[in-house]
């Protein structure tokens, strides 16, 4: 027999899946700001903030909502080395595939870009830019100098190398999206909205505001790190519920199930 | 799936650790109600902070008020000795004295708070009343002194030892000198009565009765009468 467990756990496999989106209040004001900003006369727009903040997921709702509108292309894993990247662009400007044997020219490609100006607005989506290094960036931002390419670039802030801190994107013309970790509210409806989308109404109210509390200090917000403890939790949970019942309370989430789940995802130290 | 036995051990030793400090912060608690409640029922705490190297400082708050001795037999406890009398000798001046400290030899020096200069230092003695040492040496001291104190501590601890023919010998030796102390009366009379000298006993009291009109001495011999003492 399998457990309620085991479907509430694959709830939060991580996964950047847009069917899963939950819309909450802050990621619904990131999202707003990102749709208006795309209808700026801005080159670039930056989409910023800590692993796990969501900024995937965001990018992912806002090509699925205006794929049918504009001209947009989601690079949501990034090119290996400048020439893929150069190919991928080739594609998106011409819609055919680079014929074999041959190369991009970079020059080459701005030009073309900037007799596109005026006639097409191509929106370009790229994700996980921060492992695209300084030299391919300055092509991107040669790119949209253009006019005819606007880039959302959402990258992660990491502490050895911070783009937005250097100076050439700092004099460029920028909208800057942060998204930061999930507030205890928030989090408390991503969570409820989750399970309640897979109708695990029993399970959503076993889960208290003490229990939310835990997982957020725990987690501090963080949409991937919640995914990861609630995935654990429901693992305790279930082996409770199939091998010893009499040790689980179903209608409220023991504290001692999420202080284990923390035990072993490493959030306590013993 | 997890190791679920090793994450529920994991988790009883977090609890442990977790409830560590409550634990340490409740047995200071505890610990500190213990010396509350003994600081509030023997004044233990004001006697060890006052104790400093041999030397042992013991200040009587009824001495400090200055207030007039109502007794002169304080009740004592040192560390290491079981119950103890001090017995202070009897001031003439009926001034007000503090006790300023107790010596190695357990020989306590009183120094009368007078303001006329005449200050002298009185000797007291600490008794222990198990000590039948003690009590010889009293008996020897009231034949020189014919102090009315000593011969009284001489009668009620008799009495408190059960020796009622001593403790009747003594407080008749008391009434000799001073006709007029009730305590001596009272501790002739229920040795007498504890002899089985019941007659002889109520005959004391009704006369004793007659002369004060003593409503202890009533009680008592109410008590007496119904053989209910």
């Amino acid at each position: 027999m399998k457990s309620r467990y085991a479907v509430a756990k694959e709830v939060f496999v991580d996964s950047v899946d847009t069917m899963d989106y939950i819309e909450l209040e802050s990621s619904y004001k990131a999202f707003k700001k990102l749709e208006q900003s795309i209808e700026k006369p801005l080159k670039m727009i930056l989409l910023f903030g800590s692993p796990g903040t969501g900024k995937s997921m965001l990018l992912g709702r806002l090509y699925e909502k205006l794929k049918d509108k504009k001209e947009i292309h989601y690079f949501d894993t990034p090119a290996i080395s400048q020439k893929e990247f150069y190919h991928k662009i080739f594609l998106v400007l011409t819609g055919k595939e680079l014929p074999p044997n041959t190369e991009v020219n970079f020059s080459a490609l701005v030009n073309y870009c900037k007799k596109l100006r005026g006639k097409r607005e191509i929106v370009i989506l790229l994700d996980e830019a921060q492992m695209y290094g300084p030299e391919l960036m300055e092509k991107i931002r040669l790119l949209s100098d253009s006019r005819a390419i606007k880039f959302i670039v959402s990258l992660h802030k990491t502490e050895d190398e911070d783009l937005i801190a250097k100076a050439h994107f700092q004099s460029r013309i920028w909208e800057v999206v942060e998204l930061k970790n999930a507030s205890v509210e928030d989090l408390a409806t991503y969570i409820h909205k989750k399970l309640l989308k897979r109708n695990l109404f029993e399970i959503a109210n076993s889960l208290k505001p003490k229990h939310i509390q835990m997982i957020h200090k725990f987690t501090r917000g963080n949409f991937r790190e919640c995914n990861k403890m609630m995935y654990a939790i429901f693992e305790v949970s279930e082996y409770y519920d199939l091998h010893e019942p009499n040790k689980i309370n179903y209608t409220n989430m023991s504290r001692k199930i999420i202080e284990m789940a923390a035990i072993k995802l490493g959030y306590i130290h013993v | 799936m997890y190791d679920i036995r090793e994450l529920e051990e994991a988790w009883l030793r977090y609890r442990k650790k977790r409830r560590r400090p409550f634990l340490i912060a409740a047995a200071l608690f505890f610990a500190f109600i213990v010396l509350y409640v003994l600081e509030i029922k023997t004044g233990y705490l004001t006697r060890v902070f006052q104790r400093k190297g041999d030397t042992v400082v013991i200040v009587d708050t009824a001495i400090e008020r200055n207030e007039t001795f109502g007794t002169n037999k304080i009740s004592l406890e040192r560390s290491g000795r079981v119950s103890q009398i001090v017995e202070v000798r009897k001031d003439e001046s009926t001034k007000p004295i503090a006790i300023s400290k107790i010596n190695k030899n357990d020989t306590m020096v009183l120094a009368p708070s007078s303001v006329d200069g005449s200050a002298k230092n009185i000797v007291i003695e600490l008794k222990d009343t198990n000590d039948p040492q003690t009590l010889h040496d009293l008996e020897k001291r009231f034949k020189l002194s014919h102090d009315t104190d000593d011969s009284l501590f001489l009668a009620k601890s008799y009495y408190k030892r059960q020796q009622y023919e001593k403790a009747a010998y003594w407080a008749y030796q008391t009434n000799l000198i001073n006709e007029n102390i009730e305590e001596a009366w009272l501790v002739f009379v229920k040795s007498k009565y504890k002899l089985g000298r019941h007659a002889e006993a109520i005959k004391v009291l009704k006369a004793y009765i007659d002369k004060s009109g003593s409503i202890r001495a009533k009680v008592l011999l109410e008590k007496m009468q119904k053989h209910l003492f």
